[in-house]
């Protein structure tokens, strides 16, 4: 399994790919973009088979990234890993077909829990 | 802050636990960051711009913090501190803490709110009046740590 981690901050791609080796998900490898611009150009090549992906980011959002692969009909399962939480921001992502929403801060729990029925 | 909230000292320590490992400990205080020193402030808005929360930190938790994000050396936070400036290595490293400490204020989401600045204040530089506070002590181990003051801004 490859999982893409978007996020223009380094340290938090470092600290979301650490949470991911302390859950159970089992064997991956995962793929690094620093904003969606990049992921965008990125995911026809990497096939990822999930994209874990920041809301607020410079050059791309999260939401634009996730709105311009379905666009184009690419159907790679997604989620957002974002401080933002509020009730209009889930509705945008779940509307734009993101399967789920962590917000930060996370634990291996809760990621888990989000990613676990994605996978299955 | 209509529907917001002060961070509770639970909720402080384990997103600090979260960001920065197990070790970090948070304590309630009777003294926040000491203003006649630098100090940082993060400001989170409203979608109307309107200022609903502040963060303040000491130089030395402000440093502590950045660094440990990413395990800068503890040393290069120290110095920094004792310098009296947070370095860029380190301010884009708080910066993010600071946004994921938004958190802190939106009570479940009720009301969004996102960072707008976060900047280093001149000794005895006022923050924005607050209408409650919560003050706390975060120790993050290997680092300084230090003091914060957590308020709400309006009704």
């Amino acid at each position: 399994m490859k999982i893409l981690v978007v996020d223009d901050s380094k340290a938090m791609r470092m600290i979301v790919i650490r949470t991911l080796k302390q859950t159970g998900l089992g064997n991956f490898q995962t793929v690094e973009a620093n904003n969606g611009a990049e992921a965008l150009a990125m995911i026809p090549d990497q096939k990822p088979d999930l994209v874990l992906s920041d809301w607020n980011m410079p050059e791309m959002k999260g939401i634009d990234l996730l709105k311009a692969l379905r666009a184009s009909g690419n159907t790679t399962r997604f989620g957002f890993i974002t401080s933002e939480s509020s009730p209009e921001v889930r509705k945008e992502a779940e509307d734009a077909g993101a399967a789920f929403l962590v917000t930060k801060p996370f634990t291996p729990n809760s990621f888990e829990a989000a990613i676990s029925p994605v996978l299955a | 802050m209509s529907g917001g909230a002060l961070p509770t000292l639970d909720q402080l320590q384990k997103l600090m636990q979260c960001l920065l490992g197990d070790g970090v400990q948070a304590k309630t205080t009777m003294t926040g960051p000491d203003l006649s020193k630098p100090y940082v402030l993060a400001s989170y808005v409203n979608e109307a711009s309107e200022v609903r929360g502040i963060l303040a930190c000491d130089l030395g938790l402000s440093n502590s913090m950045g660094a440990a994000f990413s395990m800068i050396p503890a040393n290069v936070a120290a110095d920094s501190t004792k310098a009296g400036k947070v370095p860029d290595n380190i301010q884009g490293n708080l910066h993010e803490v600071l946004n994921v400490c938004v958190n802190l204020f939106t009570d479940n989401g009720k009301e969004r709110l996102t960072l707008k600045d976060v900047k280093v204040c001149a000794p005895n530089e006022a923050p924005p009046a607050v209408t409650q506070s919560a003050k706390f002590s975060v120790q993050v181990p290997r680092y300084l740590g230090g003091n914060c003051m957590a308020g709400k801004v309006g009704v």
